[in-house]
């Protein structure tokens, strides 16, 4: 050996020792920051999931704002979270939040919109770095000491609700805020729109029970000051009034009153109430705060009312007296005056039949067919069930041979979803038509009003439709507009044959309508909310798949290289050099172990079998790795969409995991099938059981991943028994197909 | 011949195993130049790696041995990925077996395909 080989052999050791050295500071400041980078996202996705899961459980706004406040101050920390709604008179009323000093926001405050935060009002994001630059912002500088602001739109139903910000006092807030937050946004925005549509079906139920209730009254013939106070009653029950009384006006006389229990009923008052100039314009009334008016407060006087709202009773067309309802705590609440509008109808329907029952007997089914609707509403049924109980009792109700509810299509055509009668079921739900096949259902398109075709305007129907129902012998047709969230969606249709269909046929179908419409809307919010849970998922996944596809191509590959260049270099050192080669054989195992490191990490992350070969193959590893005998049953080879695939990997893994660890299991079943298109999975085990089924990190995160994909998984774990997990995934899309309309 | 779409092991594999006595005819970085080079140069052995970007070795694999019969029990597939993840494929492919990248060199390769003279 000489030194003239020894020399370049020795600096290209040394070179490829630094590089080995540098390599493996280099893996590891990548894999810092991939772990971190992983651990951000999962945080940040859990956090997403979390509120998902709270918003699809039905959970009530403020328990969605208090969880997406906590999840954003885990994530960002701010100094200052609020969250506020735009009112009508432009200005934000303070609803949740946290960090503001001296009890400056308190839940029902309302301030004026800074200009600086005006473009929150037209669905923008609003940044500011620095306060201190703008003006009407010296307040919030001056007494909270904030520096940076970030705040984001929250929509509703596609308007601009209100907006949720988050601020720091140590100056701007990280890039990454506006992204963070508008995630959430789209949760909270769908929190409030479930809720809504759930109060609106509830009082709706709350209505129609209590209007019903007053109407049996009526309809059993009781004496008419018994039927006043029940109305006074209902009254004050569903609209949570302190006080509701009925005055007439004829002889001035309170005659009857509910949660005043020494109000002088039957009492000939002195003088008329002054609100009388009020109802003769026929207009609601309403007056905030009574002390203001101390004329119209004389009636009410001893009842500790201090604001009110009334309205006009009318009896057939004439002015009979007044319905009130009374808060002894402040103003009645927004939109009281025109719920109560509804009971001066019954109220007046009720005094106008102490004679004759039938009008109320009929408005005693008519309620009682909106009742089941509605309830079939509020219990989420499908738009598809709620159009057919629609279309049956619309038959039952208003007499009519046939009626059916149709979609409106973006093409121009109309889709029968639903027919009930005779001549109707001749064209099978699902039946598509062009709109100006049948007159009626293309003026409901056109003008979104209802449209009538009866007697000479019903023989100028020429459509194709229209035509036949006439040689069939229809004589009148209504169609009523189906309108949801201020769209038009479709039309319920009604005819009959013999006689044209009674002139309130329109105004009673639209109560119907309403209910349809209701229904719709509640199916399109679950469909967005389940569209967003699953992007969340697969947002997750994708984010996983490219770390492990990185960690792959990036540092697994140049440890490789790096590895059988340095075995190169070794079998090149002459004999003479043991220790030389010896100190290269230790780096080249130091680098063996962090590939194997490497590997395991990788594996964690995202199972690359899977994008490879599919479940099956996948599985097959997991069984073979698993500490407990596995019995694997896979009797599909079909390929799934990859977040079924995943979350189908992921059930099985984490079983597997709680029988090694938890139940202390000596043998586990496997089975995976296909079935109508939907993968089932099932994982069985004979250990311990006594597992908690909703409980436990690692259940909840397979629940959440499960339903957000609109699959189910049941899990049982009798104490003793064994646990079993059973999944069931659905491979095709699951959105409703109802839900699709002209608006879109 | 070998086929990766990393262009630096590929330098050092190639090196590796010319250094070991085997003479590496080419390299290929996807399926199509794969196929193309076999078709040119007839490789005793062709080396595939698993994971080639967008494509799959466990593809190029099937589709070598299709188009050339000799290559039959004549590819070796590779990975930096553990030999577990994929046993399953790895024992449905017509691939005479598999070899984890680090462990690469000229004897591993013909204890797999049980040739010497390659």
């Amino acid at each position: 050996m000489t030194n003239a080989w020894v020399a370049p052999a020795l600096r290209r050791l040394g070179g490829l020792l630094a590089g080995a050295v540098l390599a493996v500071a280099w893996f590891a400041a990548r894999a810092r920051r991939d772990e971190h980078e992983t651990a951000r996202l999962s945080q940040e996705q859990a956090g997403q999931r979390r509120v998902a899961t709270l918003v699809a459980g039905g959970a009530r706004p403020r328990e969605v704002f208090a969880a997406v406040s906590d999840e954003i101050a885990r994530l960002l920390a701010p100094d200052l979270t609020t969250l506020v709604r735009f009112e009508a008179d432009g200005s934000a009323g303070f609803l949740a939040g946290g960090g503001w000093r001296g009890g400056e926001m308190r839940v029902g405050r309302s301030i004026p919109v800074p200009p600086s935060l005006a473009p929150l009002r037209d669905g923008a994001v609003v940044r500011i770095d620095d306060l201190r630059r703008h003006p009407d912002m010296a307040e919030t500088v001056e007494k909270q000491g904030l520096l940076g602001v970030v705040a984001c739109p929250v929509f509703v139903e596609g308007r601009v609700w209100g907006a949720f910000g988050v601020g720091s006092r140590a100056g701007a807030l990280p890039a990454s805020t506006e992204r963070r937050l508008v995630d959430f946004m789209e949760l909270i925005g769908a929190a409030i729109a479930n809720a809504e549509s759930r109060a609106q079906v509830g009082r709706l139920l709350d209505e129609q029970a209590a209007l019903r209730r007053v109407a049996t009254v009526v309809a059993r013939g009781a004496p008419a000051q018994e039927v006043f106070a029940a109305a006074a009653d209902e009254v004050a029950a569903v609209l949570r009034a302190d006080v509701a009384c009925l005055i007439r006006a004829d002889v001035p006389t309170m005659v009857a009153a509910s949660g005043w229990d020494d109000a002088p009923i039957g009492v000939v008052l002195d003088r008329y109430p002054q609100l009388r100039t009020a109802f003769e314009l026929g207009e609601p009334y309403r007056t905030d705060d009574l002390s203001l008016v101390p004329h119209e407060a004389e009636v009410l006087a001893g009842s500790g009312v201090r604001g009110l709202v009334a309205t006009p009773v009318t009896v057939e067309g004439r002015f009979w007296g007044v319905l009130v309802a009374g808060s002894r705590s402040g103003p009645p609440p927004v939109g009281a005056e025109h719920r109560l509008v509804q009971f001066t109808e019954l109220v007046g329907t009720a005094i106008a039949n102490t004679e004759s029952r039938s009008e109320i007997l009929r408005l005693l089914a008519e309620q009682g067919a909106l009742q089941r609707v509605a309830t079939l509403v509020a219990t989420g049924a499908s738009s598809l069930e709620v159009s057919r109980a629609v279309a049956g009792e619309v038959r039952g109700l208003l007499g009519v041979a046939d009626a059916g509810v149709c979609r409106f299509e973006p093409d121009g055509t109309a889709v029968l979803l639903v027919g009930i009668g005779d001549t109707i079921a001749q064209w099978p739900p699902g039946t598509r038509f062009a709109v100006d096949d049948m007159y009626s259902v293309s003026e409901v398109w056109r003008t979104g009003s209802s449209a009538r075709f009866d007697a000479e305007r019903w023989q100028q129907d020429i459509g194709a439709v229209g035509a036949q129902l006439r040689r069939l012998g229809v004589q009148s047709v209504v169609a009523g507009p189906v309108t949801v969230e201020g769209r038009l969606w479709g039309a319920v249709i009604a005819w009959s044959s013999g006689t044209s269909l009674p002139d309130d046929t329109e105004e009673r179908m639209a109560r119907f309508t309403d209910l349809v419409a209701m229904a719709i809307g509640n199916a399109e919010n679950q469909a967005k909310l389940a569209a967003s849970r699953a992007r969340i998922v697969t947002a997750s996944d994708e984010a996983r798949r490219r770390i492990e596809r990185d960690l792959h191509d990036g540092a697994q590959q140049r440890i490789v290289s790096l590895g059988l260049e340095l075995r190169l270099a070794q079998a090149g050192v002459p004999d003479e050099l043991p220790e030389v080669r010896a100190g290269l054989a230790r780096v080249a195992d130091g680098l063996a172990d962090v590939l194997d490191e490497l590997r395991e990490t990788a594996r964690g992350i995202h199972p690359a079998m899977l994008s490879e070969g599919g479940l099956q193959p996948a599985l097959r590893t997991l069984a073979r790795r698993a500490p407990v005998p596995v019995e694997l049953d896979v009797a599909t080879d079909a390929r799934f969409p990859e977040p079924v695939e995943v979350a189908a990997y992921y059930v099985v893994s984490e079983s597997l995991t709680n029988a090694a660890k938890h139940a202390r299991a000596s043998h586990v079943a496997v089975a995976v099938s296909a079935r109508d298109g939907d993968l089932r999975l099932s994982v069985r085990d004979d250990g311990v059981g006594g597992a908690d089924p909703q409980g436990g990190s690692g259940l909840i995160g397979l629940r959440d991943r499960v339903e957000a994909l609109g699959g189910t998984i049941e899990v049982a774990s009798p104490r003793g028994g064994g646990t079993s997990v059973v999944v069931t995934l659905p491979a095709a899309d699951g959105q409703d197909r109802i839900t699709s309309s002209r608006g879109r | 011949m070998i086929v990766d779409d990393n262009e630096r092991f590929l330098a050092v594999a190639r090196d590796r195993l010319m250094r070991d006595g085997l003479d590496v005819v080419g390299t290929a970085t996807s399926q199509k130049e794969a196929l193309q080079l076999a078709e040119e140069l007839h490789p005793d052995v062709v080396l595939v790696d698993i994971s080639l970007g967008a494509e799959s070795g466990f593809e190029v694999t099937r589709r070598l041995v299709a188009d050339f019969p000799d290559l039959e029990a004549r590819v070796v597939l590779i990975s930096t990925r553990d030999q577990d993840d994929f046993a399953d494929l790895i024992a449905a492919s017509p691939a005479a077996g598999f070899l984890p990248k680090n462990l690469l060199s000229a004897r591993a390769v013909r204890d797999l395909v049980g040739v010497a003279d390659c």
